[in-house]
């Protein structure tokens, strides 16, 4: 019977690959070590499927089509942006259990949109690049939830579709092991006036709830309350939620976190670890 | 005349360095193919980001098209210098 066996929550902001040159060099080396890491994690937990939970920046779903939460049960490819600095190419995804999260979720009430042909942005494409290609033998299942087009997903709709997710994997009759990855986040303002600016005792209060396992109180927090404080980039942590809905009596552990001025964004890194 | 237009045409003029030459080489003439009023157009042609984000287009949505249109990530000063102006 397929399992989760783990979960990773990191930052996939463009400029960590495509700008690498442009940030400290002592900060990027941690942030590089830190997507190292979680690769070597991969390895030590024999993953071999990664479910990727990103979101889009306007750029794969346009105005006339924009889906709340979406799974690719099929082709992946990209990243789509030619400037990542991230060789583009085919992704292998495992489709058939793809498929089944889709199928399931739809028992469960989540009505998911689904891509028969899905070429990613750098939501998916940075952590794939840094935390999951090096692994040859590792699949990759994105899933893409609404967080940068208002109106946003809500965090329980998200914290939820985390949960159908991991009971989709637990009825699943492969044997596959089975990591998730919640990515985006922390603060950062994207193409707003305060573009730039980074709130790291924000970020530490997000790290603190996370690591303290505090689902209710990150589910409970205002959108309103961390676009002032910690900018639209920080919706972004409704991914994170996703991915502890489907992890829900794992521990979090801090991995890293910078603030990159460079890279305009405060960049966090936990664990989801289940008791051996 | 919208948001929606507005969000609608920046989109199309980004999703492809195809869709970007074909903007540059006709800027009214791509643009006229959307419901936009005559300011909308120019605010676009102008690449007039701020009072675009003022009237409530996606951020993400404007700094994406403004790349696309103004040699990539390397333009992301001068958005940001457009962004802090005062209307």
């Amino acid at each position: 019977m397929a399992k989760i066996v783990g979960g990773f929550l990191m930052p996939h902001v463009p400029l960590i690959t495509a700008a690498r040159d442009m940030a400290n060099k002592a900060q990027a080396d941690i942030v590089y070590g830190a997507f190292s890491g979680v690769a070597a994690r991969l390895r030590e937990l024999e993953v071999d499927t990664v479910i990727i939970i990103g979101d889009d920046h306007y750029t794969i779903f346009g105005p006339q089509c924009i889906p709340r939460c979406l799974i690719g049960i099929g082709d992946v490819d990209g990243p789509i942006e030619p400037w990542l600095g991230i060789p583009q190419g085919p992704i292998e995804n495992n489709q058939p259990l793809a498929a089944h999260i889709m199928e399931c979720g739809f028992e469960d009430g989540i009505d998911w949109s689904f891509a028969k042909s899905l070429t990613v942005d750098h939501s998916v494409g940075v952590p794939y690049h840094l935390a999951v290609r090096e692994n040859t033998s590792v699949r990759t299942i994105p899933v893409y939830l609404n967080v940068g087009v208002a109106p946003a997903i809500s965090s329980r709709r998200a914290y939820q579709i985390g949960q159908s997710i991991a009971a989709a994997v637990a009825s699943w009759a492969g044997d596959e092991r089975v990591a998730i990855f919640g990515t985006g986040g922390i603060s950062h303002w994207v193409g707003a006036a305060e573009m730039g600016r980074i709130n790291p005792e924000y970020d530490m209060r997000i790290l603190d709830m996370v690591t303290a396992g505090d689902v209710d109180g990150l589910i409970a927090l205002p959108d309103e309350e961390v676009l002032a404080e910690a900018g639209n980039g920080c919706l972004e942590i409704k991914n994170w939620l996703c991915a502890m809905g489907a992890l829900p009596k794992a521990t979090a552990e801090l991995i890293a976190y910078e603030a990159v001025n460079e890279w305009i964004t405060g960049l966090g890194f936990a664990e989801l670890r289940l008791a051996s | 005349m919208s948001v929606n237009a507005i969000e609608m045409a920046f989109w199309k003029i980004g999703s492809s360095p195809v869709e970007v030459q074909q903007y540059l080489a006709g800027k009214s003439d791509y643009l006229a193919r959307f419901n936009l009023s005559d300011q909308e157009s120019q605010l676009i042609q102008n690449l007039d980001v701020r009072a675009l984000a003022d009237k409530g287009v996606n951020t993400v949505l404007l700094v994406n098209t403004y790349s696309a249109l103004c040699g990539g990530p390397a333009s992301l000063g001068e958005y940001l210098q457009k962004m802090a102006a005062a209307n």
